[in-house]
């Protein structure tokens, strides 16, 4: 036998029979959607690497929260490196009447040391070009803070105390850090603006940086002079590594939520190919017994077979991975700027893992029915009754599924949502396998006493034991997945999406000095904040717990050489924000201990509960903290655990106020401003031109953002899951349709009418949807709260509503799908259903 | 083994299992057939001439006894080399013809030909022909009448020139003309091709034709006179 030849004869040939193409869809989408998440993750991995230099805007560098000691920069020069020295803070600038919160990035002559800067001096934007730094007294405006200030390139603006002329509007900056981070506007300023204004109060929330660019070894022995000389002491290192860490961080959610459709999509994918190679299986059943009789040895019928299979999955794979890079386009327009810069092509090796996960549906799912016909015996051809296949171990799909999952991980790199979706959806799988043998268990007892349709719809599922089971285990898996993505993955976004109350504070004011205090009480007064207040904010140092140096728990940050201190792994010697008050602080619940009373003087602390967790913080340590030149040593008297979500301020560490007597300190303060009311902002900005305004709602608006661009993608992917589900319920009809076929004929034969035997479907349907239904329900709800705290750090408020509605639509779906796929059957004269055998 | 016995059966015996005990379904057949004899085994329903039919094509084994075809001990062959043997030396031709629906006419004669790795181009359309079916080369199965089908079988069974035919009630799923048209065929080609037969039928007209009639009896075979 020319194994070839008749592989693709036989293919041609049953390509019609239904089955094959099932198989074949659902390769196609396994692959396209691997391909497709797959090659986003890849390009956005690559694209980060290959840019990290460009996205921290030099090879490597410093960041500090105060200027940066001089000497660092000569030591850089003196090692032959480029500097460039750089200022970030957020600040009012006005123009006329109009007021913008701008982002201020103040740059000396030398930036940027990688990557370019690009600007063009007309407003829309068409002569952007690489462009120097601003010359002092210029400015570069991005497109949203032109339009906020009403203005175009060559307008003078208000900046501090002096003018800038914003001579050029800003398209790209190579450190912008993805937009993801940037809040608001832009404005690229001249360093020597700054120094010279008076924006730069003590304790502004100024951010410090120095980079520097030049070739490895000289990075290298910049950084170990620097670390010999002890110069790195507070401050935080800028390396490629940690930037292309933060940038990944900003995309995994996003990631999280393809993963998860991509990871379902692939399993639907898989229950769809097992279904439909169980039912190809068993109706080459003859085919091989005939094959036998005639001498075909068995590795020949089995090679042709295989063969068959393969010639199906390659055009399947490759019209998938087509699919795939068109799907991948899609998210990339759909995911817009959450994506880092531009990307690279997409590669070959994600295309291939999407190959690879088609080529394990196929040995994992096609391949054991197929084996299974090794022990078809050729006695058949003489005589049907003996053994049509041997049962199928379920250790053999459970190995596919385990390879399936295995390359869903390597591919998405999420492990934890893998294994939770992949532990939900196995325990269903084995829930449905027990109560559907219940369930058939009950109708046997039921049957007798049951009449007309019902007896008939329910005695059929009685009948087909194990084809019911089957049925049952892919509705409610596909149900449960579907369900998974249209019910539960909505409802994390849009709890993340998730509106403050109205009266939520929207404004932090930072900065404040206390000379200030009474003027900016009385002005918010004025703006009509109801009981402003100030607290007292001060940035000290953590320096010993018990004694000893502090050290994470969680080892956060590894151990960096370059790292202030440096001295253990997870060093926890960084900048510490903190407090003081008599009073329990509001939006906090005591947890442990006890809160000092009003006019107590004792040297104690309150510490926020997961920051005691992290630091190994218990009741009655003492902490040893730096404040300025100043060190304490407090007792922890108690614990609470704040509600970070007030948007209140909040701290980890609130010392006791009487203990503190006059400790450097400026005052912050959160306000609830109504949107008529924002403009009247600029009053404080122009009067206190130190205070720096954090606008929550920017914030808020740009989660928004985010949240509606990962929406959009994980729809586009649901769309490939939808589909998937589909599949399954058409594979899970295919699996009984020829013994359903003889069964009506039978019926019909001996007077049914059509209208009996479609009742008796729908009954049988409505059953089997029910149970798979509630069976699905449940699993969603569980997988879902259990996915959305491990995986997305949420409590999930379960949608009960669009739950049970899923539900329901999915038992409708199920009877449709029954009624359409024995309306073909019901049309065929019963006596060709019975010739056909 | 005689040299021209191509066929013997000793002690024979094939039991299955049922719910109440051993059933046994054929005991202590004893038979031979010689190269180019043609025997029809007869029978009640039950009786247990397809399982006869099955153990002496190699299709199934014995639970007692020991048959030879062809020179080769059935019972010391696996199922491959059974096979392989099959597609050396027997034709079959089956009630329900057995074509594989996914081939045309031309290439289901064809197969037992690749399966005997044997290149005759031409060959199975030359028997096609013999049986009158050379217009209805490239017809599926499906687009063809039962009695066509049957010709195609058994074309498909004469196609390797086979030693051995086993035929299993050629005319049980024909009308009367067509099983006698169909049976014509049958006994025209096997002796052009100098063939063994071994009938199984309900047919006892279609047995008469064969030089020898067995009969099966609660397992048991009688030889009767045809």
């Amino acid at each position: 036998m020319n194994i070839l030849a008749y592989a693709s004869r036989a293919l041609r040939r049953e390509l019609r029979g239904g089955d094959l193409l099932t198989l074949a869809a659902a390769l196609v989408l396994a692959v396209a959607v691997m391909t497709a998440v797959g090659t986003l993750v890849n390009r956005v991995a690559a694209a980060v690497s290959a840019n990290a230099a460009q996205i921290i805007g030099g090879d490597f560098g410093f960041a500090a929260r105060q200027p940066i000691d001089p000497a660092i920069a000569d030591l850089a020069r003196a090692q032959g490196l480029a500097v460039a020295r750089m200022l970030s803070f957020p600040s009012v600038v006005f123009h006329a009447d109009a007021s913008q919160l701008a982002d201020i990035k103040a740059v000396d002559a030398a930036y940027p040391l990688r990557g370019e800067l690009s600007a063009s001096t007309d407003s829309a934007g068409l002569a952007a070009q690489a462009t120097p730094a601003p010359a002092p007294g210029e400015a570069y405006a991005d497109a949203r803070l032109l339009a906020a200030l009403g203005i175009s390139p060559g307008a003078q603006i208000e900046f501090g105390n002096g003018t800038l002329r914003v001579s050029r509007r800003l398209h790209a900056e190579p450190d912008s850090g993805g937009e993801l981070l940037q809040l608001a506007p832009r404005l690229l300023v001249n360093l020597a603006d700054v120094q010279g204004s008076d924006l730069l109060g003590p304790g502004s929330r100024a951010q410090y940086r120095l980079m520097v660019a030049g070739s490895t070894t000289q990075l290298e022995r910049f950084r170990a002079r620097v670390r010999a000389q002890g110069l790195a002491k507070g401050l935080r290192p800028l390396s490629v590594q940690d930037t292309q860490q933060a940038v990944r961080s900003a995309f995994a959610r996003a990631q999280g939520f393809l993963s998860l459709a991509a990871l379902l999509t692939v399993l639907l994918a898989g229950v769809a190919t097992a279904l439909a190679a169980n039912r190809f299986a068993l109706q080459r059943v003859d085919t091989v017994a005939i094959l036998r009789c005639l001498g075909a040895s068995q590795p020949r019928i089995l090679a042709a077979l295989c063969l068959q299979l393969l010639l199906l999955a390659i055009p399947a794979c490759v019209l998938g991975v087509g699919l795939g890079l068109l799907a991948q386009a899609g998210l990339v327009e759909a995911l817009g700027s959450l994506i880092p810069g531009r990307l690279p092509l997409p590669q070959a090796q994600p295309a291939l893992a999407g190959v690879a996960i088609g080529v394990v549906l196929l040995l994992g799912f096609a391949l054991p029915p197929l084996l299974r016909l090794r022990g078809v015996p050729p006695m058949r051809v003489l005589n049907r009754s003996f053994a049509a296949l041997p049962p199928l171990s379920a250790l053999v799909y459970l190995a596919g599924l385990a390879a399936a999952a295995l390359l869903v991980v390597l591919a998405t790199r999420d492990f934890a949502l893998s294994a939770i979706v992949l532990g939900g959806l196995g325990t269903l799988a084995v829930v449905a396998v027990v109560f559907g043998l219940l369930l058939l268990r009950l109708l046997r007892v039921l049957q007798p006493h049951l009449r007309g349709a019902w007896r008939l719809g329910l005695a059929a599922l009685a009948r087909r034991r194990a084809l019911s089971v089957a049925q049952l285990v892919g509705l409610a898996l596909s149900l449960c997945a579907l369900l998974l993505l249209a019910a539960i993955g909505p409802q994390l976004l849009a709890q993340w999406r998730a509106n403050m109350p109205r009266d939520t504070p929207n404004y932090f004011l930072l900065n404040v000095q206390e000379p200030q205090r009474d003027a900016v009480l009385a002005t918010l007064r004025e703006l009509g904040v109801d009981q402003p207040t100030l607290e007292p904010f001060a940035t000290g140092r953590l320096l010993a717990i018990n004694g000893q140096a502090p050290a994470r728990r969680d080892g956060w940050r590894e151990a960096n050489p370059d790292d202030a201190g440096g001295r253990q792994p997870g060093n926890a010697d960084r900048p510490l924000n903190m407090s003081w008050r008599h009073d329990f602080p509001p939006a906090n619940t005591l947890v442990s201990g006890q809160y000092w009373a009003a006019d107590s003087r004792a040297a104690e602390v309150s510490i926020e509960a997961g920051w005691a967790q992290r630091f190994d913080v218990k009741l009655g340590d003492r902490i040893r903290l730096g404040i300025g030149e100043r060190e304490l040593e407090v007792t922890v008297s108690n614990i609470r655990a704040a509600d970070w979500d007030s948007f209140r301020v909040n701290f980890f560490v609130v010392l006791n106020a009487g203990a503190m007597a006059d400790a450097p300190h400026s005052l912050i303060s959160s306000v609830y401003l109504a949107p008529a009311q924002k403009s009247e902002l600029a009053q404080i900005s122009r009067r206190f031109p130190n205070i720096s305004m954090l606008d929550v709602d920017a914030v808020l608006d740009r989660v928004r953002e985010v949240i509606d661009r990962v929406s959009q993608a994980v729809q586009l992917v649901l769309a490939f899951s939808l589909a998937a589900g589909v599949l399954v319920l058409l594979a899970a009809l295919q699996a009984t349709a020829s013994e359903r076929r003889f069964e009506s004929a039978v019926l019909r034969t001996l007077g049914a009418g059509r209208t009996q035997l479609r009742a008796a479907v729908l009954i049988e349907f409505a059953a089997l949807g029910t149970l798979a239904a509630v069976m699905a329900i449940a699993a969603a709800a569980i997988t879902g709260r259990v996915l959305a705290e491990r995986s997305f750090g949420m409590t999930l408020n379960l949608p009960w509503g669009t739950l049970l509605a899923g539900g329901g639509l999915g038992v409708l779906l199920a009877m449709g799908a029954g009624w359409l796929g024995t309306r073909r059957i019901l049309s065929t004269p019963p006596g060709n259903a019975l010739r056909a055998g | 083994m005689e040299p021209s016995t191509l066929i013997s059966a000793s002690r024979l015996g094939k039991s299955v299992l049922g719910p109440d005990g051993e059933i046994r379904i054929l005991d202590a057949v004893e038979m031979t057939v010689n190269a180019g004899e043609s025997i029809a085994i007869v029978g009640a329903s039950g009786s247990g001439k397809t399982t006869l039919l099955g153990l002496l094509a190699g299709l199934d084994l014995p639970s007692r006894g020991d048959i030879h075809i062809a020179g080769a001990h059935l019972n010391a062959l696996d199922e491959e080399q059974r096979a392989a043997l099959r597609a050396r030396a027997v034709g079959f031709v089956f009630q329900s013809f057995h074509l594989l629906p996914a081939l045309t006419a031309e290439e289901n004669v064809a197969l037992p030909l690749e399966l005997a790795g044997r290149n005759e181009p031409g060959r199975a359309r030359e028997v096609l022909e013999s049986v009158g079916l050379g217009a209805r080369c490239h017809h599926y199965p499906r687009q063809l009448s039962g009695g066509e089908q049957q010709r195609v079988a058994i074309a498909r069974a004469f196609v390797t020139r086979p030693r051995i035919l086993f035929a299993d009630e050629p005319t049980g799923n024909l009308d009367q003309d067509t099983g006698a048209q169909i049976s014509e065929l049958l006994f025209t080609l096997n002796r052009e091709y100098g063939t063994t037969l071994v009938l199984v039928t309900h047919d006892m007209v279609l047995a008469r034709r064969c030089a020898r009639v067995y009969r099966l009896d609660h397992g048991r075979l009688v030889e009767r006179a045809a």
